[in-house]
C-alpha cells in the first residue's frame, strides 16, 4: 500500500489495488453490511491509518493507538457480521469510524509501560522502521504536552478540533460524526481557538478551516 | 515556544492487522455459514407456521364464520333480507345485543349545534356501489368460481397499531380510517371509513361489517356504541349499524357515542376478530 501525504499534512492510504478499490465508501460499506469481508479488508485499508492516527493524538500513544486501531475495526466486523451496522449517512466511512475510534480510545487499557511496550516492539522492528523509534517517542512526548494544553477546553470543544482542525474533516462530517448541527462545530471551534489563542498549541487549531 | 502536531504515521502493518482482525474474531469465517443456516431454519419456521395456518382456517372457518365479525346465523339472513342499496343494513360483528340506544335512534333531532372539529378529508359513502356488489357478488358465486377465488386467497397477519387521526390503515382485509371527530352536548361523534380490501382465504360471502367494532377509550374508560345517549345531536351521516360488504365497497359515516363533556377521549379504536387492533390519537 503505498502512502502519500494528504493536503492537511495527515498520511492517507493510497489505492491498493484491492478487489473493493474501485468502489466508494458507500458501496464497500453497503457490501460491509452483509459481512462481506473484501468490503471490510478494502475499508480497512483506505482509512486504518486516518484512525490510527486520530488515536494517537487523543491518546499520546503510538501503541495505544495500534490497540485502539484493531479495536476499533475489530468491533466493526463483529456489528457487520452481527448484521448491527447502520446504513452508511455521508460519502465517506471515515466521520463514522473515527466516532467508533473516539469511544475505542476512551475505553482503551493504558498501563504505565504501554511506552515501553512500544519501544520494545520497534526495536524489533527492521529496517527504517527502527531507525526512527527516537522521533517517535519525541512525537509522544510532544502529544502528551499538546494533550496537557488542551485539557483547558471542555471535552465537546476538544472533539471538534481533534476532528476539524487535526483529522481534516469538513465541518458538515464533523457534525454528522458528533450528531450536532454545523453551527455548532462552528461554534465550539471559535470558542476553542479564542481559548487557547495565547497558549503554545494556538496554531493547532488553524490546520482546517472549510465550510 | 510554538508546538506543533507530530507528523502522521503510517499504521504498521496493516495488512497483517487486518487478516488478524478477520481470524481472530467470533464472526470470521464459520460465522457466515451460521447466520445463512439460521436464516435458512427461519424460513423452512415461517413456511410450516404458514401452512399450519392455512390448515387451520381450512377446518374452522365454515363453523365459525361469525368470527369475522359476523352475527349468528339467523341474524345474517334477517340483515341480507333487509338490505337496501339506500341504507345498507348491518349485523353486529361482536356477539352482543343490538344498541338500543344507537346514534341512528336516538338521533331524533338537533338539540345543540354541536362543535365540529373538521374532518381531514370527506369520506363518501358508497351504499349503491355496496348494492351492487352485493348483487353480483351473489350471482357470480357459482360452485366452481368461488372454490377457485378461495383457494387463490391468503390469509393477512393480525395487525395491532397506533396511528394519528386521518391515517388510513390497511388491516387485514380491510382499510380502516378515522378521519374526524365531532362534539356536541354528551356526545362525541367520529367519522370513519371501513373498506373490505379482500376476503379472507375459504370466505365466499361478504364480510359483515359493524358499527360496534369501534370504539372509544376515554379519561373515564372504553365506550361502546351501546352507551346511552341521553343528549344526542344531528350528525351529517351515520355509519350504518349492520351490513354485508365485498370486496371494494366501503361503510363510512359519522358514529355517536355518549361521552360527558368533562371526559378526555384518548384514542378511536377499531377491534374485529380478524387480527385487526388499530388505535387513531385524535389528539395529534
Amino acid at each position: 500500500m503505498e502512502a502519500v501525504r494528504g493536503r492537511v499534512g495527515q498520511v492517507v492510504e493510497g489505492d491498493g489495488g484491492s478487489a473493493g478499490a474501485g468502489e466508494s465508501d458507500a458501496e464497500l460499506w453497503h457490501r460491509l453490511r452483509s459481512a462481506d469481508e473484501d468490503a471490510f479488508r478494502e475499508l480497512f485499508l483506505r482509512h486504518s491509518t486516518a484512525v490510527y492516527n486520530f488515536c494517537f493524538r487523543r491518546t499520546a500513544s503510538w501503541s495505544v493507538a495500534e490497540d485502539a486501531t484493531q479495536a476499533t475495526f475489530a468491533s466493526l466486523w463483529r456489528r457487520a457480521a452481527g448484521g448491527d451496522i447502520d446504513s452508511l449517512k455521508l460519502e465517506s466511512a471515515r466521520p463514522a469510524l473515527l466516532t467508533m475510534a473516539r469511544n475505542e480510545c476512551s475505553n482503551a487499557n493504558r498501563s504505565r509501560n504501554r511506552h515501553l511496550q512500544l519501544v520494545d516492539r520497534v526495536r524489533t522492528e527492521t529496517g527504517a522502521a527502527a531507525d526512527n523509534t527516537a522521533a517517535w517517542v519525541e512525537a509522544e512526548s510532544t502529544m502528551a504536552v499538546i494533550r496537557q494544553a488542551m485539557a483547558v477546553l471542555p471535552a465537546n470543544q476538544r472533539d471538534v478540533v481533534e476532528l476539524v482542525a487535526w483529522s481534516g474533516m469538513s465541518l458538515a462530517d464533523a457534525a454528522a460524526a458528533l450528531k450536532i448541527s454545523v453551527g455548532t462545530v462552528k461554534s465550539r471551534l471559535s470558542r476553542a481557538r479564542a481559548r487557547l489563542a495565547r497558549t503554545e498549541i494556538a496554531g493547532l487549531t488553524e490546520r482546517t478551516d472549510e465550510a | 515556544m510554538k508546538l506543533e502536531l507530530p507528523p502522521d504515521r503510517q499504521l504498521p502493518s496493516p495488512e497483517r492487522m487486518v487478516e488478524r482482525i478477520l481470524t481472530e474474531s467470533p464472526s470470521s469465517a464459520g460465522r457466515r455459514p451460521a447466520a445463512r443456516t439460521y436464516w435458512m431454519g427461519g424460513l423452512v419456521a415461517a413456511a410450516v407456521a404458514i401452512t399450519a395456518a392455512v390448515i387451520g382456517w381450512a377446518v374452522l372457518l365454515p363453523t365459525e364464520r361469525s368470527q369475522v365479525g359476523a352475527p349468528p346465523e339467523s341474524s345474517v339472513a334477517a340483515s341480507k333480507g333487509a338490505s337496501d342499496p339506500g341504507t345498507p343494513t348491518v349485523s353486529p360483528s361482536r356477539p352482543s345485543a343490538i344498541p338500543t340506544s344507537s346514534p341512528a335512534t336516538t338521533a331524533s333531532g338537533p338539540r345543540e349545534r354541536p362543535t365540529q372539529r373538521p374532518p381531514a378529508t370527506p369520506v363518501p359513502t358508497r351504499p349503491a356501489t355496496s348494492a351492487t356488489r352485493l348483487q353480483s357478488s351473489t350471482a357470480a358465486r357459482t360452485p366452481g368460481a368461488s372454490e377457485t377465488a378461495r383457494a387463490q386467497r391468503s390469509a393477512e397477519p393480525p395487525l395491532t397499531t397506533t396511528v394519528p387521526i386521518g391515517v388510513r390503515v390497511q388491516a387485514p382485509y380491510l382499510n380502516l380510517t378515522a378521519s374526524g371527530t365531532m362534539t356536541g352536548g354528551d356526545v362525541y361523534a367520529i367519522l370513519v371509513e371501513t373498506c373490505v380490501r379482500t376476503l379472507p382465504p375459504n370466505t365466499s360471502t361478504d364480510l359483515p361489517l359493524s358499527r360496534t367494532s369501534w370504539t372509544l377509550s376515554t379519561s373515564a374508560g372504553t365506550v361502546t356504541t351501546d352507551a346511552p345517549i341521553t343528549d344526542p345531536i344531528e350528525l351529517p351521516s351515520t355509519y350504518p349499524s349492520q351490513g354485508r360488504y365485498g370486496i371494494g365497497d366501503c361503510a363510512s359515516g359519522w358514529i355517536a357515542f355518549g361521552v360527558p363533556s368533562d371526559t378526555a377521549v384518548l384514542a378511536i379504536s377499531y377491534s374485529n376478530s380478524l387480527g385487526a387492533n388499530v388505535t387513531w390519537n385524535p389528539n395529534t
